[in-house]
This record gives structure tokens, C-alpha cells and sequence, in this order.
């Protein structure tokens, strides 16, 4: 079975409590040893932090029970493979303004991530529709 | 088979065999990697599977890969049981 991994948007819902937020904890439930944790997602979920005490309670509940095995962070080699995808797309004649914003270059390296390791992202960041052209990783939408 | 030196244990209700205890050699009870040697009723079929699922070599190592499996899981579910609904207005930023 492939690798499954949640968005920062999934993460968004559990925290705001949302009415997906039961169908996104059982399909984290379902995936059992195939669910990783993906850190460029740990880091926008920290960037949205207001509070220290927010930033604390996001690290205990979401990343410190997650072994070192279960966390996805990239290696050099995906490091580089992002900056030339992203590179790649400028040259196909891809929005620059929208290359140059962090959060999408952040979309970037995470689809890299999952591509390169075989994740399937669960996410509902139109961006990911997008990117699946240019990157090719797995995406499939937030459980409802 | 000679019984000298062992002491046998009552087999519970529905056990297929009782227990038989040595009492002339003392065992080492905990390895130096942390594990403790214990007599379990384990379904054959069922570690056979996992240690194939998993890629271990020896029925040891299958059982506390699936046991670390089971624990590790838990901790990640329980926080995020301890985190739904606790931010309400959580910020996306542009996620």
C-alpha cells in the first residue's frame, strides 16, 4: 500500500473542529502504519501560530507522538529536484509572480516530496490539481 | 521427555496445553536490546502474516515490530484526537 500523507489543510479542519474533521480522523485511523507526516506541512502549520502557546500545542499533538521513521522530511537530492521543477516551470512559461510566492513553492517541494517518495497527498489546495501536471504525485481530496 | 527440574503450571480453561516452567535453570529474563523472555499464546497464522508484512526475520522481531506498530499509531491518533476543534479560528494562509 502507498504512503499517505495529510495536507496543511486537512490539519486546518481537525484543529477548526470543521464537519470533516470525523471522516479526516478516521481515514488517518484507516491508514495505519502507511501514514506519514510530511515536515514542510509542520511548517506551515507553525507559520500560523499566533500565540507561543498555539505553536507549543500544534507540536505535541501533531508531531511529537510521530517516530523519527514517520517523519518526511527531503533529502538533498529533493532539495534540488524542487528548485529545477521550479525552474522547469518558469521556463514552460508558468505565472513567475506565482513561483516566487512561498506558499506555492512550498506546494511545489511537498508534491516533489510526495512524488519522489510515493505518497499520496490528501489534500483540497487547488494548487495540487494544478502542480499534478507539472509534478505528476498523487492527490486525492480531503475525506468527507 | 524427563520432567525433572520443571513444575507445571495449570492450563486455563480453553488452553491447548499447560504451561511448564523451568525451575532448575535460571533463564536470563531481559536481553541487553531490553526484552524480557515470556511464554505467550500467539495464533501461528496470524504472526506468520505479520512477520511476512513487516520483513522480519525471526518470530521476535515480528511481534514487537507489530506491538511498536500498534503503540506508535495509538500516540499519533491521540493527538489528533486532542487536537480537533481545540482552534477554532485557525489562520489557513493562503494553505
Amino acid at each position: 500500500m502507498a504512503l499517505r500523507a495529510l495536507d496543511t489543510n486537512g490539519y486546518v479542519e481537525l484543529l477548526r473542529g470543521s464537519p470533516r474533521a470525523a471522516a479526516i480522523r478516521a481515514a488517518l485511523g484507516g491508514a495505519g502504519t502507511d501514514l506519514v507526516v510530511l515536515m514542510p506541512v509542520m511548517a506551515e502549520l507553525q507559520q500560523g501560530a499566533r500565540t507561543t502557546a498555539e505553536a507549543r500545542a500544534l507540536a505535541v499533538r501533531f508531531l511529537d507522538p510521530v517516530p523519527a521513521g514517520r517523519r518526511v522530511a527531503a533529502d538533498a537530492a529533493e532539495w534540488v529536484a524542487t528548485g529545477a521543477r521550479i525552474a522547469a516551470m518558469a521556463r514552460a512559461g508558468h505565472d513567475r509572480e506565482e513561483l516566487t510566492q512561498r506558499a506555492f513553492f512550498l506546494d511545489v517541494h511537498i508534491a516533489q516530496v510526495c512524488r519522489a517518495r510515493g505518497i499520496v497527498l490528501w489534500t483540497d489546495d487547488a494548487d495540487h490539481a494544478r502542480l499534478r501536471a507539472h509534478v505528476g504525485h498523487r492527490v486525492e481530496p480531503l475525506p468527507r | 521427555m524427563s520432567t525433572k527440574g520443571t513444575m507445571r503450571t495449570p492450563g486455563r480453561a480453553g488452553d491447548s496445553a499447560a504451561v511448564r516452567r523451568h525451575t532448575a535453570v535460571k533463564v536470563p529474563q531481559v536481553t541487553k536490546a531490553g526484552r524480557a523472555r515470556m511464554q505467550l499464546l500467539v495464533d501461528p497464522a496470524l504472526l506468520a502474516a505479520a512477520g511476512e508484512a513487516l520483513g522480519t526475520s525471526t518470530k521476535s522481531d515480528a511481534v514487537n515490530a507489530a506491538l511498536r506498530n500498534a503503540a506508535e499509531n495509538a500516540a499519533i491518533l491521540r493527538g489528533i484526537d486532542a487536537a480537533v476543534g481545540t482552534i477554532p479560528d485557525f489562520p489557513y494562509l493562503d494553505t
